[in-house]
């Protein structure tokens, strides 16, 4: 019986073998036809045309997750403040599940909504924005992640011992610096740590870019401008009819595992955050 | 020098350096208030002008044929039928296969897998003294070794389950076309997605299902065994149904996340056009074209009509309204059985 | 006038050890006979009072936690309130520099008079009078930051320049500055609990206050690190006014110049309520107790 439950947890491990197996074998033969200079350095990515550049769709991923920390960083920040240091009690526990609601939201409704009613709105304070840009996307991706940062640094900040706050109201000092000068200061790990984190989840989110953001890859800067990322390209071939085998087919492992090896690049670079500043109490 | 008071007369209040500062309005305060409360109350306003958008564009298009009929090209015609169909059977394979898995996971790591191993160390090092030959050593060697390697292995599966809890749901679906679809042939179908599902919600069950039965207290636990029952016993008749309503919220959770799910069945399952009604059986499954609401509504989504973009927010409603009630039901198991301990 | 008085016998029990050191004595009263009432002000012999509590009570939602303290505290002294656990000694206390403002559901009724004015009313600005009269904690609670840090905290939070020389000068009235002089980039909480007692005195004191509030300060110490900060007490009497929550009736007796007692009384609907029984200075408390229920607690039968 133990036996059974013994293989019930490894099987966890199995897929995480899967995943690391499946990605880095259907990529090498991707990376057998198309060279690891070429996909990191080349500026195009035009599969038909054959040229494998991965720079334009990294960079629609980066550029929107930049965006999305952007909304979410003061949104979720300052209702982890304002939740942890200024709310009555009663407010909290009404407001804490409402924004819970928000991290429930299915990624195709944030997506629908950037494409029905946030690009819409921008078009009108911004003439000339396309119906796919990276704005929208972003703000709407950075919606989902806000209660990310927002719960987890509001936990942290309640971790903080109310003795010292009561040490700093003792000195004379007002709510906002208590909260901004002893508790934040307290809790940063746990508050870098779930930006890093949002971060991490916004460069994986796929179907709000894909509807907003647009199925053009576009190495570019600028915003108020479509581009494609790594998961809207994904959704694009998978959606077609690419044969087994076939470069294109190949080439979703490749950016797949790209994708894989940063997000875990990063997940792990927030854990060494908490484990590395995190303040003990005594 | 004293100076000797009258008895019964008090004598003046001391004075301080000076007179007591009266409430000043602080700017910087009131501002800083002001912008957190503000921050707040910007999100809570983007959830209900999300929300209020996605009603306002749909609830015309609500109806019970919407919920009867089957997908067309006609966007007057179309309905979510098929999807809600597609979700229900998508939603039975991935429990049948999830949960036994993930809470078998959850108390072998947290009940099983960190018991004092000396005891037993001890016992199979007396039996392979006794001159135990053949296979039955190599056996026992196995389990020495086993129970040496063990809390290593458990270190790694902890954070191999955060990691993977973390991982993005696309890279899922990539491991379901390979595998599922790829080496084991199943077509792209509900199966295939069912699947998929299943495996990308396995880490959150068994965390959750720890969750659960860590809260457990561990007298229930060695009360049990200090009657005499083995930890097995005690697990399985005392701490696992004591845990049992707080895993069944957590995997009802993990449920509401599966159905909002659409990346990994993209992946996995293409985009159907077509417009057949999938059977509720399961175990046809294997057969039928893989629909689920949120496919449903990136393929309406998708199209340029004003039409097709009514009915996919009417399509958002339905999935919205199946998540609000999965939540609470959740809240309510939660409510109801949380006993105080 | 004698500035020495025996230990009254006249108890039925044994005589009572406790040591009352000369030292509490100090040049700035004498000891008159017989003075005072029960419960109420006037202490002359001890100077001026600073703060007049009258008829305090506080409410914590529908419970009262104090009723009805009224006494006076006097002027760069050191006043000890002591009582069994749970009598609102602390909660007396954190009425002096409005703490339990902080407290939801916190309502303090009846006046408290800092110089003249009621610091209770509702016109006053409260952070402002928190950097006047300072408090200690009963578990020491230092910043996260550096030794230095903590010392600048108070002082940057008041519009004080904070200068090297001031922050040493806090560590040393805080007797704390030959321990941690070379080191004071040091975390605070590298520090035994006793010297992190004394940085957040040093911190107190930094603020330049007139009153520092002591609520417990040594419960959390072992016993050397409490007579240090007992020593450190004494010393720093004459430049603030002390009000120290003690439950250690022997640290009170050592130290204080005026002692409170409070009790635990009932209320109508039997719950447990604060009031104060006596006060008086530290020789007449300990040893000629005018109400019983002092005599009780000093004597070890009650508390």
């Amino acid at each position: 019986m133990l036996l059974a439950l013994a293989a019930a947890a490894i099987i966890s491990i199995l897929v995480t073998v899967g995943i690391v197996v499946v990605l880095v074998s259907e990529g090498a033969t991707f990376f057998t036809e198309v060279p690891l200079t070429e996909f990191f350095t080349g500026t195009e990515w035009f599969p038909v045309e054959g040229k494998y550049g991965v720079l334009p769709l990294l960079n629609a991923s980066i550029v929107i997750a930049l965006i999305a920390a952007l909304v979410a960083v003061p949104l979720g920040l300052g209702s982890a403040i304002y939740l942890s240091e200024y709310a009555p009690e009663r407010l909290r526990r009404v407001v804490k599940p409402v924004l819970e609601i928000l991290a429930g939201m299915p990624t195709i409704v944030l997506g629908f909504f950037a494409l029905d009613a946030v690009t819409p709105a921008l078009q009108n304070i911004l003439p000339g924005l396309g119906l796919y840009n990276a704005l929208a996307a972003g703000i709407v991706v950075g919606l989902l992640i806000t209660p990310l940062i927002s719960s987890l640094s509001e936990d942290s900040m309640r971790a903080v011992p109310n003795a010292m706050r009561e040490g700093a109201f003792g000195l004379g000092a007002t709510r906002r610096v208590v909260s901004l000068r002893v508790v934040v200061p307290a809790a940063l790990s746990g508050i870098v740590a779930s930006i890093v984190l949002a971060l991490s989840r916004a460069i994986g989110e796929t179907m709000a870019v894909t509807l907003a953001a647009g199925t053009v890859p576009n190495l570019s800067w600028n915003p108020l401008e479509g581009m494609q990322t790594i998961t809207a390209y994904i959704v694009q071939v998978s959606k077609g009819e690419a044969t087994r085998g076939s470069l294109q087919y190949e080439s979703i492992f490749a950016v797949g595992l790209l994708l894989f090896v940063v997000t875990l690049a990063i997940n792990i670079v927030a854990v060494r955050i908490v484990r590395k500043y995190r303040t003990v109490y005594q | 020098m004293t100076t000797i008071e009258t008895p019964g007369t008090p004598p003046p209040p001391a004075t301080a350096t000076r007179p007591l500062a009266r409430k000043r309005s602080r700017p910087s305060e009131q501002l800083f208030k002001w912008l957190v409360m503000g921050l707040t109350a910007i999100t809570i306003a983007m959830l209900i002008w999300l929300i209020s958008s996605v009603v306002i564009k749909g609830a015309g298009s609500l109806s019970w044929a919407f919920l009867t009929d089957k997908p067309s090209a006609n966007p007057e015609k179309a309905g979510f039928n098929s999807a809600l169909r597609g979700s229900v059977v998508l939603m039975l394979i991935t429990i049948v296969f999830a949960w036994p898995i993930g809470v078998a996971a959850a108390l072998y790591l947290e009940k099983f897998a960190t018991q004092s191993a000396e005891t037993t160390e001890r016992k199979v090092r007396e039996r392979l003294g006794t001159g135990t030959g053949g296979a039955l050593a190599a056996w026992l060697r196995v389990r020495l070794w086993w129970l040496r390697v063990r809390p290593r292995v458990v270190r790694l599966v902890d954070v191999n389950i955060s990691n993977l809890a973390a991982v993005p749901s696309i890279i899922y679906g990539l491991l379901g076309l390979a595998i599922f679809v790829g080496i084991m042939g199943i077509s792209k179908s509900l199966l295939a997605g069912g699947l998929t599902l299943a495996v990308l919600i396995l880490p959150i069950i068994i965390i959750a299902a720890r969750e659960a039965l860590r809260a457990v207290p561990i007298s229930i636990e060695q009360g049990a065994m200090a009657l005499g029952a083995t930890r097995w016993q005690a697990v399985r008749s005392q701490v696992f149904p004591a845990a049992l309503p707080g895993i069944l919220t957590g995997t009802i959770l993990a449920m509401s996340r599966a159905i909002g799910e659409t990346a990994p069945l993209i992946v996995v399952g293409g985009i159907v056009f077509g417009t057949a009604v999938p059977s509720l059986n399961p175990l046809d499954a294997g057969n039928e074209a893989l629909f689920a609401m949120p496919l449903q509504i990136y393929f309406w989504t998708d199209q340029p009509q004003a039409s097709f973009q009514a009915i996919a927010a009417a399509g958002i409603i339905v999935l919205l309204a199946t998540l609000l009630v999965m939540n609470l039901v959740a809240i309510i198991l939660r409510n109801r059985y949380s006993k105080r301990w | 006038m004698t500035t020495n008085v025996e230990p009254d016998t006249t108890a039925d029990d044994a005589p009572i050890d406790i040591q009352l050191s000369a030292g509490a004595a100090t040049p700035t009263h004498a000891v008159a006979a017989g003075q005072g009432v029960a419960a109420g002000p006037a202490q002359p012999e001890l100077g001026p009072p600073i703060f007049q509590l009258r008829d305090l009570g506080v409410w914590y939602g529908k419970n009262e936690a104090v009723r009805g303290v009224t006494m006076d505290i006097p002027k760069n002294a050191i006043t000890a309130i002591i009582g069994p656990s749970g009598c609102g000694k602390s909660t007396t206390l954190r009425c002096l520099n409005r703490m339990n403002d902080l407290v939801p559901g916190a309502r303090v009724t009846g006046e408290v008079m800092f110089g003249g004015e009621d610091l209770l009313s509702s016109d006053v600005d409260p952070v402002d009078l928190r950097g006047r009269i300072g408090m200690v904690f009963q578990k020491p609670n230092p910043f996260p930051k550096s030794i230095r840090d903590n010392i600048e905290f108070g002082m940057k939070v008041n519009g004080i320049k904070p200068t090297a020389e001031l922050v040493e000068q806090a560590l040393v009235d805080a007797a704390l500055w030959d321990e941690v002089k070379d080191r004071l980039k040091d975390e605070a909480f590298s520090l035994s609990g006793g010297q992190q007692q004394r940085l957040c005195i040093a911190r107190a004191i930094a603020v330049e206050p007139e009153v520092i509030l002591m609520d417990e300060p040594c419960s959390a110490l072992d016993p050397i690190a409490t007579l240090a900060i007992e020593d450190l007490m004494r010393n720093i009497a004459e430049r603030f006014t002390l009000v120290v929550v003690t439950h250690n009736m022997q640290q009170a007796a050592r130290i204080s110049d005026q002692v409170a007692f409070m009790t635990v009384d009932g209320t109508a609907e039997g719950e447990r309520c604060g009031v104060l029984a006596e006060v008086g200075t530290a020789r007449e408390i300990f040893s000629a107790p005018k109400d019983p229920r002092t005599e009780a607690y000093i004597t070890g039968r009650v508390g």
